[in-house]
């Protein structure tokens, strides 16, 4: 399964970030085919139309809504909804195994 | 550069959600008062924030005045922008001044990097505690309260068993005249 990791080093969960993607992949029984990518200028963040760090494309596919308010800007950190009505900065690893699962099944 | 452990409070004045105005001098009275950079749109800031209120909540009996600034470019981050703000404010029930630094003066003198960014001063208006909340943006994965301990021991007249930690947060997002 192809997945971009965006990310961007002022924000400090993009290791951790790595890490729960490699588990969810493990988790999910998927081969992950990753292409990590740092983004560092905010040309490069609009032309990807980067929501902040880290950013999980799934077979090309956001696995988050992408929230509001925020500009398309390397520095930004993506807010993550978790359950209880929390924000974080990564999202769960359910929702990373859910996404991996579902797009698994989508090219099956 | 960050103020230093022992460095004497910057002044500031600076507007609030609440519409009226916050400044260290009005502070006077207060034992210790804790100056937290913070902003509406980092998700780090967002994972503190009820941690934030708890502490100005619990603390405001005991002599302990919080207030919280977001300094952010609001140009570019407009999640970030006042009104926003006073939304934010409302919505989450906040109990301290949530205070506005437009020019982003204040954010400088104090060295302010990240956010959420803790500046903690004694009863002198000293520097006695800099840098993160506690160990866990996960309110679950907590185990050390840095800003409790620090506060506990500042109210004791003691030095705080940590002085300084790594502030864990999102960058100011400083203008780009800066």
């Amino acid at each position: 399964m192809a997945v971009r990791y965006l990310f961007n080093r002022t924000c400090p969960s993009h290791e951790e970030g790595l890490e729960l993607l490699e588990r969810a992949g493990r988790t999910a029984g998927v081969a992950i085919d990753l292409e990590v990518q740092e983004v560092t200028a905010d040309a490069e963040a609009e032309r990807l139309r980067f929501p902040g760090s880290p950013t999980y494309l799934v077979a090309g596919r956001d696995i988050a809504e992408v929230p509001q308010g925020v500009p398309f800007a390397a520095q930004s950190c993506r807010a993550y909804r978790l359950p209880g009505g929390r924000i974080g900065p990564l999202p769960t690893i359910d929702d990373l195994v859910a996404a991996l699962a579902a797009a698994e099944e989508e090219t099956a | 550069m960050s103020l230093a452990i022992g460095d004497t409070a910057p002044p500031f004045s600076l507007p609030t959600t609440e519409g009226d105005t916050v400044s260290l001098d009005g502070l006077a009275e207060s034992d210790a008062v804790a100056v937290v950079f913070s902003c509406n749109h980092c998700p780090y800031a967002q994972a503190w924030e009820d941690r934030v209120n708890e502490v100005a909540r619990e603390y405001a009996g005991r002599g302990v005045a919080l207030v919280a600034i977001n300094a952010n470019d609001a140009a570019k981050y407009p999640a970030d922008s006042f009104d926003a703000m006073v939304d934010r404010a409302r919505e989450k029930g906040f109990v301290f001044p949530y205070a506005y630094d437009e020019s982003q003066d204040v954010a400088r003198a104090y060295g302010a990097e990240r956010t959420p960014e803790v500046f903690l001063f004694d009863g002198d208006r000293r520097l006695v505690y800099h840098g993160a909340v506690d160990d866990a943006a996960d309110p679950g994965a907590v185990k050390v309260r840095y800003l409790r301990d620090a506060l506990e021991a500042v109210l004791a007249g003691e030095t705080p068993p940590r002085a300084e930690t790594p502030p864990v947060g999102c960058t100011v997002k400083w203008r780009p005249s800066r």
